[in-house]
């Protein structure tokens, strides 16, 4: 099932171009180098903040899952913005992804809802999975809010496809204008 | 980071009456790379060198070596 699903996938999208491919190895190394040195800062970050808050009592009027928290938000907003950093230098090269879709000179329309709904797919997964496990250690599995958590999983889900599809169109653009503007050049 | 233009490439491919496109397909990669490699923009691989000479029923000394 899972094969057959994955050759279809490998038939509708084209093989991975190797050039596209070397550019993108490169552009996720540099961005794999800049979140391990930017994780070894907040993990030493973390360790004094809770040493401090420890030495200095604070554990008593601050909570220690708020010393949790505050490392968790740098690092979410720090990987979006690596994420969103490593899609700008994709694009800039005149890339949308790197199968037979990387170069097209017309929008993909229905390649890129695909994704759009995969994308929201994933987010639900993800967002339903991790509050559940958050919930299971705080409050017991009898206890998950699993209606709750679905409901508005799928909210910020629908967004996120929305949202989403709306980015690849201007992606897609961009990653055209800069195509175009290289093709320009050697040609000139 | 542009080299010299591959012309024997681009001779072999229109002798075997072959749009980049159709090379591309035939080797699996994108009509660009094709583009490029003959435009002396892209330095391939040696297997897509070699995917390519195969393509083309050449050797790789026939498109590829530089005296």
């Amino acid at each position: 099932m899972i094969t057959t699903l994955k050759s279809k996938w490998r038939a509708y999208v084209g093989p991975t171009d190797e050039r596209i491919k070397a550019h993108e190895n490169e552009v996720f190394a540099r961005m794999g180098k800049f979140l391990m040195i930017a994780n070894l800062c907040l993990a030493y970050y973390a360790l004094h903040l809770e040493g401090l808050a420890t030495r200095t009592n604070l554990m008593n009027d601050w909570p220690r899952v708020s010393l949790v928290l505050i490392p968790s938000m740098v690092l979410l907003v720090y990987t979006g913005l690596s994420g969103a950093w490593a899609c700008s230098r994709f694009t800039k090269a005149g890339y949308v992804d790197r199968n037979r879709f990387a170069e097209t000179e017309t929008f993909p329309r229905a390649y890129f809802a695909l994704l759009a709904l995969l994308s929201a797919i994933a987010f639900f997964a993800l967002l339903t999975l991790s509050e559940a496990a958050a919930e299971f250690q705080v409050v017991g599995w009898e206890k998950i809010a699993w209606a709750d958590i679905a409901s508005t999983a799928a909210f910020l889900s629908a967004f996120v496809g929305v949202m989403s599809y709306i980015a690849m169109y201007l992606e897609y653009l961009k990653a055209r204008r800069s195509r175009r503007a290289r093709l320009g050049e050697m040609e000139g | 980071m542009e080299g010299k233009k591959n012309l024997r490439m681009r001779a072999a491919r229109v002798a075997k009456d072959l749009s980049q496109a159709d090379l591309a397909r035939a080797v699996g990669v994108t009509r660009q790379t094709i583009g490029l490699i003959e435009a002396g923009g892209y330095n391939p691989t040696l297997k897509l060198c070699t995917d390519i000479c195969k393509a083309l029923d050449v050797t790789l000394n026939d498109l590829f070596w530089e005296d």
